[in-house]
Protein backbone atom coordinates (compact mmCIF):
# COMPACT_ATOMS: atom_id res chain seq x y z
CA UNK A 1 0.00 0.00 0.00
CA UNK A 2 1.88 3.31 -1.30
CA UNK A 3 1.60 5.71 1.94
CA UNK A 4 0.41 9.23 1.40
CA UNK A 5 1.82 10.66 4.12
CA UNK A 6 3.42 9.60 7.23
CA UNK A 7 5.97 10.95 9.59
CA UNK A 8 7.55 10.49 13.04
CA UNK A 9 6.84 12.20 16.57
CA UNK A 10 9.41 12.05 19.64
CA UNK A 11 6.81 10.89 22.80
CA UNK A 12 7.83 11.34 26.29
CA UNK A 13 5.09 10.11 27.84
CA UNK A 14 1.41 9.30 27.17
CA UNK A 15 -1.45 9.10 30.04
CA UNK A 16 -5.19 7.71 29.33
CA UNK A 17 -8.62 8.29 30.51
CA UNK A 18 -9.80 6.55 32.43
CA UNK A 19 -7.21 5.51 34.12
CA UNK A 20 -6.50 4.75 37.66
CA UNK A 21 -8.34 6.45 40.35
CA UNK A 22 -10.25 9.75 40.14
CA UNK A 23 -9.16 13.01 37.44
CA UNK A 24 -6.79 14.83 39.27
CA UNK A 25 -7.60 18.62 38.31
CA UNK A 26 -6.38 19.99 41.83
CA UNK A 27 -4.32 22.58 39.50
CA UNK A 28 -7.75 24.59 38.69
CA UNK A 29 -9.13 26.43 41.55
CA UNK A 30 -12.40 25.33 42.74
CA UNK A 31 -14.04 28.20 40.90
CA UNK A 32 -13.04 27.59 37.74
CA UNK A 33 -13.50 23.46 37.85
CA UNK A 34 -17.08 23.63 39.17
CA UNK A 35 -17.95 24.25 35.05
CA UNK A 36 -16.23 21.67 33.87
CA UNK A 37 -17.79 18.93 31.75
CA UNK A 38 -17.10 15.00 32.46
CA UNK A 39 -15.00 15.15 28.88
CA UNK A 40 -12.93 18.41 29.96
CA UNK A 41 -12.40 16.60 33.50
CA UNK A 42 -11.00 13.83 31.56
CA UNK A 43 -9.40 15.82 28.57
CA UNK A 44 -7.29 18.36 31.31
CA UNK A 45 -6.67 15.00 33.62
CA UNK A 46 -4.55 13.72 30.92
CA UNK A 47 -2.93 17.33 29.74
CA UNK A 48 -1.86 18.48 32.76
CA UNK A 49 -0.70 14.62 33.68
CA UNK A 50 1.66 14.71 30.08
CA UNK A 51 3.04 18.85 30.96
CA UNK A 52 4.63 17.79 34.84
CA UNK A 53 7.59 19.50 35.14
CA UNK A 54 6.69 22.00 31.84
CA UNK A 55 6.10 25.25 33.01
CA UNK A 56 4.96 25.95 29.57
CA UNK A 57 3.80 23.95 27.16
CA UNK A 58 2.23 24.00 23.52
CA UNK A 59 -1.13 22.61 23.09
CA UNK A 60 -3.18 20.88 20.91
CA UNK A 61 -6.46 19.48 21.30
CA UNK A 62 -8.84 17.15 19.19
CA UNK A 63 -12.24 16.36 19.72
CA UNK A 64 -14.82 14.58 16.87
CA UNK A 65 -17.49 16.73 19.47
CA UNK A 66 -16.05 18.42 21.65
CA UNK A 67 -18.74 19.70 23.71
CA UNK A 68 -21.75 18.77 21.91
CA UNK A 69 -23.28 17.64 24.98
CA UNK A 70 -23.57 21.59 25.60
CA UNK A 71 -24.73 22.42 22.21
CA UNK A 72 -27.95 20.56 22.32
CA UNK A 73 -28.88 21.31 25.70
CA UNK A 74 -28.95 24.71 24.71
CA UNK A 75 -30.68 23.98 21.56
CA UNK A 76 -33.39 22.48 23.40
CA UNK A 77 -33.63 25.59 25.52
CA UNK A 78 -34.06 27.09 22.80
CA UNK A 79 -36.52 25.17 21.21
CA UNK A 80 -38.34 25.32 24.04
CA UNK A 81 -38.38 28.82 24.51
CA UNK A 82 -36.39 28.47 27.54
CA UNK A 83 -33.51 30.75 28.53
CA UNK A 84 -29.98 30.03 27.69
CA UNK A 85 -27.32 29.59 30.39
CA UNK A 86 -24.50 31.89 30.22
CA UNK A 87 -22.47 28.97 31.54
CA UNK A 88 -23.35 26.49 29.09
CA UNK A 89 -22.87 29.01 26.29
CA UNK A 90 -19.25 30.07 27.30
CA UNK A 91 -18.16 26.11 27.41
CA UNK A 92 -20.04 25.08 24.67
CA UNK A 93 -16.91 26.08 22.02
CA UNK A 94 -14.60 23.06 21.12
CA UNK A 95 -11.55 25.26 22.57
CA UNK A 96 -13.20 25.32 25.84
CA UNK A 97 -10.68 22.76 27.13
CA UNK A 98 -7.27 24.46 26.12
CA UNK A 99 -8.65 27.84 27.60
CA UNK A 100 -9.10 26.47 30.42
CA UNK A 101 -5.38 24.79 30.70
CA UNK A 102 -4.32 28.20 29.58
CA UNK A 103 -5.89 29.70 32.43
CA UNK A 104 -5.37 27.38 35.33
CA UNK A 105 -1.66 26.90 34.44
CA UNK A 106 -1.10 31.03 33.57
CA UNK A 107 0.57 29.58 30.20
CA UNK A 108 0.31 31.89 27.37
CA UNK A 109 1.71 29.53 25.20
CA UNK A 110 -0.05 28.84 21.90
CA UNK A 111 -3.01 26.61 21.51
CA UNK A 112 -5.13 24.95 19.24
CA UNK A 113 -8.56 23.31 18.56
CA UNK A 114 -9.20 20.97 15.77
CA UNK A 115 -12.24 18.55 14.64
CA UNK A 116 -11.85 16.05 11.79
CA UNK A 117 -14.87 13.81 11.85
CA UNK A 118 -13.75 9.93 13.24
CA UNK A 119 -10.01 11.16 12.41
CA UNK A 120 -10.05 14.05 14.83
CA UNK A 121 -7.00 12.13 16.41
CA UNK A 122 -5.06 11.44 13.54
CA UNK A 123 -5.21 14.69 12.25
CA UNK A 124 -4.83 16.45 15.39
CA UNK A 125 -1.75 14.06 15.84
CA UNK A 126 -0.68 15.66 12.06
CA UNK A 127 -1.22 19.62 13.51
CA UNK A 128 0.99 18.43 16.77
CA UNK A 129 3.54 17.11 14.62
CA UNK A 130 3.88 20.37 12.14
CA UNK A 131 3.80 22.62 15.80
CA UNK A 132 6.33 20.33 17.58
CA UNK A 133 8.38 20.66 14.39
CA UNK A 134 8.54 24.49 14.82
CA UNK A 135 10.95 24.05 17.66
CA UNK A 136 11.59 20.63 18.71
CA UNK A 137 13.16 22.16 21.63
CA UNK A 138 10.51 23.18 23.61
CA UNK A 139 7.55 21.02 24.83
CA UNK A 140 4.08 20.32 23.53
CA UNK A 141 1.49 18.17 24.71
CA UNK A 142 -1.18 17.02 22.72
CA UNK A 143 -4.95 15.59 24.16
CA UNK A 144 -7.32 13.56 22.20
CA UNK A 145 -10.80 13.69 24.30
CA UNK A 146 -14.46 12.57 23.22
CA UNK A 147 -17.67 11.35 24.62
CA UNK A 148 -20.21 9.57 22.52
CA UNK A 149 -22.64 11.90 20.14
CA UNK A 150 -25.44 12.57 22.82
CA UNK A 151 -29.28 12.00 21.65
CA UNK A 152 -30.58 12.56 19.29
CA UNK A 153 -27.83 12.03 17.39
CA UNK A 154 -26.80 8.77 19.34
CA UNK A 155 -23.31 7.04 19.45
CA UNK A 156 -21.62 7.33 15.83
CA UNK A 157 -19.63 4.55 14.54
CA UNK A 158 -15.86 5.39 15.60
CA UNK A 159 -16.95 7.00 19.40
CA UNK A 160 -16.08 5.38 22.41
CA UNK A 161 -18.55 3.97 24.33
CA UNK A 162 -18.04 6.75 27.08
CA UNK A 163 -15.57 9.65 27.96
CA UNK A 164 -12.10 9.00 26.75
CA UNK A 165 -8.99 11.16 26.56
CA UNK A 166 -5.26 9.92 25.51
CA UNK A 167 -2.73 13.08 26.02
CA UNK A 168 0.58 12.34 24.07
CA UNK A 169 3.61 14.49 25.86
CA UNK A 170 5.55 15.57 22.51
CA UNK A 171 9.32 16.65 22.98
CA UNK A 172 12.42 16.45 20.94
CA UNK A 173 13.72 14.47 24.09
CA UNK A 174 11.14 11.57 24.02
CA UNK A 175 12.83 7.95 23.51
CA UNK A 176 9.80 7.18 21.77
CA UNK A 177 9.45 7.33 18.53
CA UNK A 178 5.45 6.87 17.16
CA UNK A 179 5.45 6.36 13.78
CA UNK A 180 2.71 7.59 11.50
CA UNK A 181 1.34 6.62 8.03
CA UNK A 182 -1.56 7.19 5.75
CA UNK A 183 -2.84 5.40 2.90
CA UNK A 184 -5.71 5.55 0.73
CA UNK A 185 -9.16 4.68 2.10
CA UNK A 186 -11.73 1.78 1.50
CA UNK A 187 -15.22 4.13 1.15
CA UNK A 188 -17.21 1.32 2.49
CA UNK A 189 -15.50 0.82 5.60
CA UNK A 190 -16.78 2.06 8.61
CA UNK A 191 -14.30 2.36 12.25
CA UNK A 192 -15.43 -0.01 14.36
CA UNK A 193 -13.33 1.24 17.30
CA UNK A 194 -12.16 4.94 17.93
CA UNK A 195 -9.00 6.06 16.26
CA UNK A 196 -7.43 7.00 19.17
CA UNK A 197 -7.50 3.21 20.53
CA UNK A 198 -4.98 2.36 17.32
CA UNK A 199 -2.46 4.59 18.85
CA UNK A 200 -2.67 3.46 22.26
CA UNK A 201 -2.30 0.12 21.39
CA UNK A 202 0.51 0.58 18.95
CA UNK A 203 1.96 3.09 22.32
CA UNK A 204 1.60 0.16 24.56
CA UNK A 205 2.08 -3.36 21.95
CA UNK A 206 4.04 -1.78 19.17
CA UNK A 207 1.63 -1.51 15.58
CA UNK A 208 -1.74 -1.10 15.48
CA UNK A 209 -3.96 -0.44 12.07
CA UNK A 210 -6.92 1.94 11.65
CA UNK A 211 -9.58 2.09 9.11
CA UNK A 212 -12.25 4.35 8.91
CA UNK A 213 -13.58 4.95 5.28
CA UNK A 214 -11.54 8.06 4.02
CA UNK A 215 -8.31 7.13 4.54
CA UNK A 216 -6.06 3.81 6.13
CA UNK A 217 -3.98 4.66 9.03
CA UNK A 218 -1.08 2.78 10.62
CA UNK A 219 0.85 3.54 13.96
CA UNK A 220 4.07 1.86 14.60
CA UNK A 221 6.07 2.64 17.79
CA UNK A 222 9.98 2.74 17.19
CA UNK B 1 -32.73 30.20 60.99
CA UNK B 2 -34.53 32.24 57.87
CA UNK B 3 -35.77 29.67 55.53
CA UNK B 4 -36.02 32.13 52.50
CA UNK B 5 -32.30 32.72 52.79
CA UNK B 6 -31.55 29.04 53.18
CA UNK B 7 -33.44 28.66 50.31
CA UNK B 8 -31.63 31.19 48.03
CA UNK B 9 -28.37 29.66 49.58
CA UNK B 10 -29.01 26.29 47.78
CA UNK B 11 -30.74 28.02 44.79
CA UNK B 12 -26.84 29.63 44.34
CA UNK B 13 -25.10 26.33 45.14
CA UNK B 14 -27.29 24.57 42.50
CA UNK B 15 -27.59 27.00 39.77
CA UNK B 16 -23.73 28.07 40.06
CA UNK B 17 -22.91 24.34 40.49
CA UNK B 18 -20.68 25.58 43.52
CA UNK B 19 -20.13 21.55 44.23
CA UNK B 20 -17.35 22.55 46.77
CA UNK B 21 -19.63 24.57 48.96
CA UNK B 22 -22.65 23.83 51.40
CA UNK B 23 -25.43 26.36 52.91
CA UNK B 24 -22.96 26.98 55.78
CA UNK B 25 -19.83 28.44 53.49
CA UNK B 26 -22.49 31.24 52.47
CA UNK B 27 -22.74 33.89 55.34
CA UNK B 28 -25.88 35.42 54.50
CA UNK B 29 -23.92 38.72 54.24
CA UNK B 30 -20.61 38.18 52.60
CA UNK B 31 -20.56 39.77 49.22
CA UNK B 32 -21.17 37.48 46.56
CA UNK B 33 -19.15 38.72 43.52
CA UNK B 34 -15.75 39.70 43.67
CA UNK B 35 -14.13 39.55 47.25
CA UNK B 36 -15.86 36.66 49.30
CA UNK B 37 -17.57 34.16 47.26
CA UNK B 38 -15.69 35.12 44.29
CA UNK B 39 -18.53 34.59 42.01
CA UNK B 40 -18.25 36.12 38.38
CA UNK B 41 -20.12 38.22 35.66
CA UNK B 42 -21.49 34.57 34.07
CA UNK B 43 -22.60 33.45 37.40
CA UNK B 44 -24.65 37.42 37.87
CA UNK B 45 -25.98 36.40 34.34
CA UNK B 46 -26.90 32.81 35.69
CA UNK B 47 -28.12 34.01 38.53
CA UNK B 48 -30.45 36.00 37.22
CA UNK B 49 -32.31 33.56 35.27
CA UNK B 50 -32.50 31.33 38.01
CA UNK B 51 -34.19 34.10 40.41
CA UNK B 52 -36.51 34.82 37.49
CA UNK B 53 -37.08 30.98 37.33
CA UNK B 54 -37.60 30.64 40.44
CA UNK B 55 -39.26 33.72 41.70
CA UNK B 56 -40.31 35.33 38.82
CA UNK B 57 -38.21 38.69 39.39
CA UNK B 58 -37.32 40.39 35.94
CA UNK B 59 -34.15 42.68 36.41
CA UNK B 60 -33.68 45.09 33.92
CA UNK B 61 -30.23 45.18 32.30
CA UNK B 62 -30.28 48.60 32.94
CA UNK B 63 -31.19 49.00 36.47
CA UNK B 64 -28.48 50.45 38.72
CA UNK B 65 -29.87 48.59 41.47
CA UNK B 66 -29.39 45.34 40.51
CA UNK B 67 -25.88 45.43 41.97
CA UNK B 68 -26.70 46.19 45.59
CA UNK B 69 -29.35 43.59 44.68
CA UNK B 70 -26.94 41.17 43.78
CA UNK B 71 -24.60 42.13 46.71
CA UNK B 72 -25.44 39.45 49.23
CA UNK B 73 -27.86 36.59 50.29
CA UNK B 74 -29.46 39.02 52.69
CA UNK B 75 -30.44 41.62 49.76
CA UNK B 76 -31.52 38.98 47.59
CA UNK B 77 -33.91 37.79 50.20
CA UNK B 78 -35.19 41.36 50.35
CA UNK B 79 -35.12 41.58 46.82
CA UNK B 80 -37.66 38.44 46.34
CA UNK B 81 -39.54 40.03 49.71
CA UNK B 82 -40.78 42.92 47.98
CA UNK B 83 -40.67 42.03 44.12
CA UNK B 84 -40.80 37.91 43.93
CA UNK B 85 -43.95 35.99 43.49
CA UNK B 86 -44.49 32.95 46.20
CA UNK B 87 -42.35 30.43 44.85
Amino acid sequence: MAALASWDVPVARWVQWPGNGAPELGFIEPLLRRRLSPLARGALHVANACAQGCPSARFVFASRHGELQRTVELLRNLAQDEELSPTLFSLSVLNAAAGIFSIARRDQAPATAIAAGAESFGYGLLEAHLRARQDPTQPLVYVYADAPAPDPLGRQPGDPEAVFALGLLIHGNGTIRLHTGIGPGDAAATPSTPQAHACLQALERGSADWAGGRRHWHWIRQ
Amino acid sequence: MNTLEQEIKTLIIEALNLEHMSQEDIASDIPLFGEGLGLDSIDALELGIALKKKYGIELGAGDSRTREHFRSVLSLAALVRSQGKAA
